[in-house]
């Protein structure tokens, strides 16, 4: 039925206008040299950092990726530290970012079974997650890191070795690191409730399986750290409650096992060339020197052998990269 | 000043015995065949089920006199620093006195791999698994609980490892239910098709992505191990005592899944064999038996431990007051009373 005339009428005292569609504006999409994305460098004026080390990142995954890259012997890469971790693919930095050349080249290795590519590769972002990065560093020194089976090391008990390392590296030693950064001040600090990490608390059992972790203290330490309420108390688990003496004590052994076994060696485990636990040492011991606090930054001061080696690596890892 | 110090024996708090196994918990369990090595005779096993007593707030820990150290490699450190201060009573007290500084540093890398990842395995074999969770583990926690407790701890604990299995990817998120709505109340049920069971599909999938996650690591102990009796030579250290007690509780326990105990059983033997050979050195007939006591349960445990200051397990020093101290009591006392008088 059509609408009655004074209604008519009425509507016509408000007339719907309709506006054209905005397009979003043409951004460039593509990088022009490999990028990086990684958590922003630390940014404070009031700390002693030099205009070159401020390529590196903060946060010890990005910056193991790069000293990653870096070690393996890649140059000419540029970072950028303007996306938050949740704007980046599975939630975590750091990303790459190809140009179109190199994401289609990589897109191909990675998937040799498809025969016809994408008809928009024109709009695929060549953005990759850290997972992808060794692939495509292999894919442009043109070397195959899967037929080595030593992984770069000596031979099969130093590789065995290296894992253990690495345990140690990503338990106590990070551990440590944690609960000696500067830490963003909340009120549950302020009330001696806890430690914050920067990245949100880990999920609960009720929601979903999330393939990414923040690395707190409960992901890190063995055994989990009790509640900040105990465990035998009626009230509902809150809070991690740490030992800062028993952390810092397994801390002092660990990095005194770590120089102990660096000794006069260039690179870990007598490796002669550098491997992925090289760069994991990095860069804990980077993040340490530059960003710690007092007690466990002096551990590190304390074995010059560790410091002479990081100052050698970064100067090696800051040249591979530019702003 | 007279001093009463009580005679100091090391008491080593841990959690209880489950499964005929000194205690269910691995860093427990290293700790009690750790001191077994190394003081043996001269401590005393407490079963304990407050972790909240301990300064780390979990178990083990160790009260020796004044001092109360937690966290197995802190133990160790501190029984070992025992041999050197008083060498006279407690000779064998570092039981790694034999390593090298270089076998020693790598010594610290290794049990921090084992607590990790051995310690991982462990965990999701007794926490991770519904089965062996519903099955084994809740009722067997259960039991040693007191009443309030029973219904809520086990939960507590199995919360605490969670976000690390989840990481490790050896959590098993239990399988949604499949629930048959009618859309409507008038719709008539349909006939039960022969659909495939998703629910087994899940099960069988996870087990075989533990198995998968299992085998690298228990390779690498292995090849550690090689053909050696012990991982360090002929002699036995602190790293075989917590890589025993862990592939012990991966064996021992009576599970109703039993996927990384077939595991270990089927492919590696040297491994069950190792830590067979530690349990008979160290626990065996030969062996000095432990004493055990158990601790008592207080209600006081159900209030958070910052809140109110809990009795703390080293004892007090009792000090005999000298005349002068008695004195200067006795004037306090007078003075106190004389300001209440004059009110």
């Amino acid at each position: 039925m059509p609408v009655p005339n004074p209604i008519a009428t009425l509507f016509s005292y408000f007339p719907l206008h309709t506006f054209p569609p905005i397009t979003p504006q043409a951004v460039a999409r593509d990088a022009s040299t490999p990028t990086l994305w990684i958590a922003p460098p630390l940014s404070s004026p009031t700390l002693s950092v030099s205009s070159e080390d401020r390529v590196l990142s903060s946060d010890v995954e990005c910056l193991k990726w790069q000293a990653y890259i870096a070690l393996r012997g890649l140059k000419n890469l540029k970072v950028r530290w303007d996306v938050a971790a949740e704007g980046a693919l599975e939630g975590r930095l750091p990303n790459l970012h190809l140009p179109k050349a190199d994401a289609a080249k990589l897109n191909a290795d990675l998937n040799p079974t498809e025969e016809n590519p994408k008809a928009d590769a024109e709009e695929t972002l060549g953005l990759y997650a850290a997972r992808l990065i060794p692939s495509w560093v292999d894919l442009t020194l043109g070397f195959d890191s899967a037929s080595d089976a030593l992984e770069g090391y000596k031979d099969v008990a130093s590789r065995d070795e290296s894992r253990a390392w690495v345990a140690l590296l990503e338990g106590v030693v990070h551990a440590a690191l944690l609960i000696s950064l500067p830490q963003q001040v909340t009120l549950a600090q302020l009330l001696g409730l806890g430690y914050s990490s920067s990245s949100p608390s880990p999920s609960t059992a009720t929601s979903k399986p999330s393939s990414q972790t923040s690395s707190t203290l409960q992901t890190v330490l063995s055994p989990p750290p009790a509640p900040l309420t105990g465990f035998t108390s009626l009230l509902p688990s809150f809070g991690t409650r740490v030992s800062r003496t028993s952390v810092i004590s397994q801390y002092v052994e660990a990095i005194a096992s770590l120089s102990e076994r660096l000794g006069t060696d260039q690179w870990f485990l007598g490796s002669s060339q550098p491997t992925p636990l090289d760069a994991l040492a990095f860069a804990y011991l980077h993040c340490i020197l530059v960003h710690a606090k007092e007690p466990v930054r002096v551990e590190v001061t304390k074995r010059v052998n560790l410091v002479a080696w990081e100052w050698r690596v970064r100067s090696t890892v800051r040249g591979a990269y530019s702003l | 000043m007279a001093h009463n110090l009580p005679a100091s024996e090391i008491k080593l708090y841990v959690w209880p015995k489950l499964w005929d196994i000194p205690s269910f918990d691995p860093y427990s369990l290293s700790a009690i065949l750790y001191l077994q090595l190394a003081v043996p005779g001269k401590f005393s096993v407490i079963e304990c089920t407050d972790p909240d007593l301990s300064p780390s707030g979990q178990l083990p820990f160790l009260v020796h006199g004044q001092e109360l150290v937690a966290s197995f490699s802190s133990i160790v450190k501190y029984v070992a620093n025992l041999a050197k201060t008083e060498g006279s009573t407690y000779p064998s007290g570092d039981v790694d006195e034999f390593l090298s500084t270089a076998k020693r540093s790598q010594r610290n890398a290794w049990l921090a791999h084992v607590e990790a990842n051995l310690g991982n395995l462990v965990a999701s074999a007794l926490y991770a698994t519904q089965e062996n969770w519903e099955g084994l583990t809740l009722p067997g926690l259960a039991s040693l609980f007191p009443l309030p407790q029973r219904y809520f701890v086990p939960q507590k604990l199995r919360e605490a490892y969670q976000p690390r299995l989840e990481g490790a990817g050896l959590w098993a998120h239990p399988p949604p239910d499949e629930e048959e709505k009618k859309k409507t109340p008038f719709e008539k049920e349909l006939r039960k098709k022969p659909t495939i069971d998703k629910r087994k599909f899940l099960l069988v999938f996870q087990r075989e992505k533990f198995v998968e996650k299992a085998k690298p690591i228990l390779d690498i102990y292995s090849r550690l191990l090689a053909e050696n009796t012990f991982l360090f030579g002929d002699q036995i250290s602190s790293l075989d005592t917590a890589l025993a007690s862990r592939i012990i509780l991966l064996l021992n326990p009576p599970y109703p899944e039993p996927t990384i105990k077939d595991l270990l059983t089927t492919s590696y033997p040297n491994l069950v064999a190792h830590a067979q050979h530690v349990q008979e050195q160290v626990l065996g007939s030969n062996a000095p038996s432990i004493k055990t006591e158990s601790h008592r349960h207080s209600v006081w445990s159900l209030i958070p431990s910052g809140i109110f200051s809990r009795k703390s397990p080293i004892p007090k020093l009792t000090l005999e007051k000298t005349d002068e101290e008695r004195h200067v009591d006795r004037m306090r006392w007078g003075f106190v009373g004389l300001v209440i008088g004059s009110l």
